[in-house]
């Protein structure tokens, strides 16, 4: 059972991802997280948001975006929902470097940053995307 | 993020503050395409603010330093704080950029610039 959990309800829109990115990371310093856990999933979340709005609701009424935040010791879960037709993500990896490539770096990263990166789409709405971050390094006050 | 510009010994340095994501890099990307038209060719991007970087924002970095390079000039970039310099490590694009620690150092490697 989770220690502690938060939830977050937001319209699927770009705009709307800053605000998402910004709600996590005052809620992972109140929870005395390290600086570079709150780092990488501040970017993974964003990431994954960001794909959501910018594709999953480009065709359609956006719908919202959910983002459950729960901790279990030192793991922490971020568990995304969306409303949006079900996207599987690729298993992409980062661009080589000497490619210089525009793009293609957003799921490769989230990737990297998490030790967890699970979708589900076999439920009654949209996406269910999961992030776990294990061992993760709580600052004693 | 703000974005500010100002000229060093003929070098464009662009400080950007904030985070650099997909709206923000949009604005860089759009006061980079004006410098560029008016004939700039030396960069340095002043990262020392920039408390987060995503896909987007790396990959109108990556844009910029291909669209200046092409056209013989340089763009350097300074002060990477450590959550965004290790996304540069990550995603190795590190290797490609040259990163300093101020401008006056980022100024005085580039080549052709009155010292």
């Amino acid at each position: 059972m989770a220690s502690e959990m938060a939830t977050l309800t937001v319209p699927g829109l770009l705009e709307q991802v800053p605000h998402i990115r910004q709600w996590l990371r005052g809620i992972l310093v109140g929870w005395t997280v390290s600086a570079e856990v709150i780092a990488d999933l501040a970017l993974a979340v964003t990431e994954i948001c960001k794909n959501i709005t910018l594709h999953g609701y480009r065709d359609i009424t956006p719908g919202t975006i959910d983002v459950r935040l729960a901790k279990y010791g030192d793991i922490i879960r971020v568990t995304i929902l969306d409303t949006a037709p079900i996207f599987v993500p690729p298993q992409a990896s980062l661009p080589p470097p000497h490619a210089l490539a525009e793009g293609g770096y957003g799921l490769a990263l989230v990737r990297s940053l998490v030790d967890e990166f699970v979708h589900d789409g076999s439920g009654t709405r949209g996406n269910c995307i999961t992030l776990v971050k294990k061992d993760v390094k709580i600052i004693q006050l | 993020m703000v974005l500010t510009f100002h000229d060093d010994r003929g070098v464009a340095v662009i400080a950007l503050n904030g985070g650099l994501d997909e709206t923000r890099g949009m604005e860089l990307g759009q006061l980079f395409d004006r410098l560029m038209a008016e004939g700039r060719r030396q960069f340095v991007i002043d990262c020392k603010a920039v408390d987060f970087i995503d896909s987007a924002g790396l990959a109108m970095l990556v844009r910029c330093f291909k669209r200046v390079r092409s056209g013989v000039g340089n763009l350097s970039l300074i002060a990477l704080q450590p959550s965004v310099r290790r996304i540069f490590e990550m995603t190795r694009l590190d290797r490609s950029f040259d990163i300093y620690t101020d401008v006056a150092e980022a100024v005085q490697r580039l080549p052709g610039v009155q010292r």
